[in-house]
């Protein structure tokens, strides 16, 4: 005969496993918001960048664009490459009293066949030589000494007697995606697999080495190459967001549990209470009718559990325990039914 | 026995000696105007004399046209610090309070008011520049060089207001320099040693004021500011104060070896100087021993001049008047001496 299981025990087991379970679903249900708000949150933000920063780089070589024209146009005005004996003195003392170009601080003068007639170097940049295709306007340009990118403009000059070509290099530098950055993302620009500038400056470089080996498997980081200026060869911007995520491991599991723990007390108010409330009254009758069977006859106690198996609500315990009292009376005289009160 | 002993030892020590030698020097970029600007010779001395290896750094040089210049490079991410005249860098702290000073790098400041060669005899005194077109290395209007602060204040005192004269940009490189003073595009411009000696020299210009000279410091109240100075940023300081720390390191220790060597020693370490530069250079190097720091340390006499300075010259400015410069002063690393 298998081991006598209480009922006490067994309801208990089963809230204990209830609570367990919607524990569980609680944790997985967090999970879940967690790992699907984040992601949300995160391509969202990549999706936005992307489009922020197509929009930057077309309104950048549009700005570049009208610059190195204007600059041209400056140039071609003062009419000092006309005179080759004076036009290299005369342009420079020209170009430094203006300051420099915020926008190309070194430009060079070539003749047609490409000689350089006149170099003006604002800041103390490495200009590196540039190839142009027949009819290209721009392309880029790697200083390989220092790791420097360049975008170089090329336009037609007119020399007085034929043209030639004015060359604006613009710096792909840390200043540049610094000016361009927003805040809690890191923008690098890559150029054949290499960094060459930061958002973050020259830790920057190192910080999103990581950034690029994951770029296409991460949600906080994306490509976008610079297209526009010479697609088969341009370099990539990455755009990495190096925002903490929307929701924090603490922030979901405070109020997880909090529902965890209110759902608890809710149903041990609800279920919990009625559920050992009416368990009493079965035990206070199985009581009864054990001692019943021991003294054969009623009393105090036998009385007091027959009550108790009664209950306030009426219901199958309630018929239960009157089947049971009839039984005792029957079996037993009326005179001797204690007189508890009960 | 005990040889073999000592052999184990001794390879014992190497490999625990090894990791940090083979490790990746720390890189550090410093934005300096120049080439060739002997207020900022320390900077090209780094490398020259491994001061950067000594510390486990490896420092870069960006050369900029002017303070101004160097200022942006350092806050637009393209240098870690710069080494700029500490005016300068106080009227961009008015506007970004992330400018921070960590190191005296000069003592005396050496600018030089030059005069185009035609001019002279018609240029005696400042107050004959009155409508004269004068050249500074860079120029702003939201933020003043400490070449454009002196310029100022010279002419101020000299009885030429702001505004009586034209102001061009003529670069920091000597010959454009030279450029704008021969074909008459500037008729003074506010120059640095040595290139200030060599326009002399060349009979580019003449020499109408030196702030080194003693009397020119007795006329003019703050005369003795510190020029160059370690510029750094405040968040970047927060976020990794050891970068700081070992560049202050490397100005200390750069600045102890030319105190301790001849200037002859010093400018032998310059290699690319022609021979007529390094003649021009130990000489200035002889004339004015009180060039640089010693020790990188702030002198609280040299703040407060630097302090009169800058107001004096910003006279008008209530941004600047209400300016008090210990707020940027960072002497955790470099000290502080009277």
């Amino acid at each position: 005969m298998p081991a006598r299981s209480s009922l006490v025990g067994q309801v208990a087991l089963r809230f204990l496993i209830a609570f367990l379970l919607s524990a569980a679903l609680s944790t997985l249900v967090g999970a879940w918001v967690y790992y699907a708000a984040n992601q949300q949150a995160a391509d969202a933000q990549q999706t936005s960048a992307r489009d922020h920063y197509t929009n930057v780089i077309a309104d950048l070589e549009r700005r570049w664009g009208r610059e190195s024209f204007n600059i041209k146009i400056r140039i071609e005005a003062q009419r000092f490459l006309e005179d080759p004996k004076q036009r290299k003195e005369q342009l420079l003392a020209y170009l430094t009293a203006q300051g420099g170009s915020i926008e190309f601080p070194s430009l060079s003068i070539e003749d047609p066949k490409g000689e350089l007639i006149v170099s003006f170097k604002y800041a103390d940049d490495h200009i590196p030589k540039a190839k142009f295709l027949p009819g290209q306007e721009s392309t880029w340009a790697l200083d390989p000494i220092h790791g420097h990118l360049f975008l170089v403009f090329r336009q037609l000059i007119w020399l007085g007697n034929e043209n030639g070509y004015l060359l604006l290099f613009k710096p792909m530098d840390h200043a540049l995606l610094t000016q361009y950055s927003y805040p809690h993302t890191r923008l690098s620009l890559w150029w054949k697999g290499k960094p060459v500038a930061s958002s973050e400056g020259e830790e920057g470089l190192t910080l999103a080495a990581q950034a690029f080996e994951q770029s296409g498997k991460s949600s906080t980081s994306s490509l976008l190459p610079w297209f526009g200026i010479d697609n088969d060869n341009s370099p990539q911007l990455l755009i990495e967001s190096t925002a903490p995520p929307l929701l924090g491991i603490g922030e979901l599991a405070g109020p997880l549990t909090i529902s965890l723990l209110t759902f608890a007390v809710a149903v041990w108010s609800i279920l919990g209470a009625w559920g050992f409330r009416t368990l009493r009254r079965v035990l206070a009758l199985e009581r009864a009718q054990n001692r019943f069977r021991t003294m054969g006859t009623v009393d105090a106690t036998v009385d007091h559990d027959l009550r108790t198996g009664h209950g306030i609500e009426d219901d199958e315990i309630t018929a239960l325990a009157v089947a049971l009292e009839n039984q005792m009376r029957e079996s037993i005289s009326e005179s001797r039914w204690p007189t508890s009160g009960y | 026995m005990p040889d073999t002993l000592r052999l184990l030892a001794a390879l014992f020590s190497a490999l625990l000696i090894a990791p940090p030698l083979l490790a990746d020097p720390l890189h550090i970029s410093v934005s300096v105007p120049g080439p060739g600007a002997a207020s900022y010779l320390p900077v090209e001395l780094i490398s020259k004399i491994g001061a950067d290896r000594a510390e486990g750094a490896e420092v870069s040089v960006v050369f900029s046209p002017g303070g101004g210049n160097s200022m942006s490079e350092l806050l637009t991410n393209n240098a870690d610090f710069a080494i700029v005249g500490l005016p300068a860098a106080m009227s961009a702290r008015l506007k970004d309070p992330r400018v921070i000073a960590l190191a005296a790098i000069n003592d005396l400041p050496l600018y030089v008011l030059l005069v185009r060669q035609e001019l002279k005899g018609q240029v005696k005194k400042i107050s004959d520049l009155k409508g004269k077109t004068i050249g500074l290395h860079t120029n702003s209007t939201t933020s003043k060089t400490t070449s454009q602060q002196v310029l100022e204040l010279i002419f101020r005192r000299g009885g030429v207001p702001p505004g009586s004269y034209r102001v061009v940009t003529v670069g920091r490189r000597w010959d454009s320099e030279a450029l704008m003073l021969r074909t008459g595009a500037a008729d003074a411009v506010i120059g640095d040693e040595p290139n200030a000696t060599q326009m002399v020299e060349d009979k580019v210009a003449f020499q109408l004021l030196h702030l080194g000279d003693p009397e020119t410091m007795r006329n003019y109240a703050g005369a003795g500011f510190l020029r160059g100075a370690l510029i750094g940023r405040k968040d970047r300081l927060d976020k990794d104060p050891a970068k700081s720390e070992v560049m202050v390191r490397i100005v200390q220790r750069t600045l102890q070896w030319m105190a301790s060597h001849t200037p002859e020693e010093i400018v032998g370490k310059l290699e690319t100087r022609s021979p007529e530069e390094r003649d021009r250079l130990i000489d200035l190097l002889k004339k004015y021993p009180r060039q640089y720091s010693k020790d990188g340390k702030f002198s609280a006499r040299q703040l407060r001049e630097t302090e009169i300075f800058f107001i004096d010259s910003q006279a008008g400015n209530p941004a600047a008047e209400s300016f008090r410069i210990e707020s940027m002063i960072v002497d955790r690393w470099a000290g502080r001496k009277d």
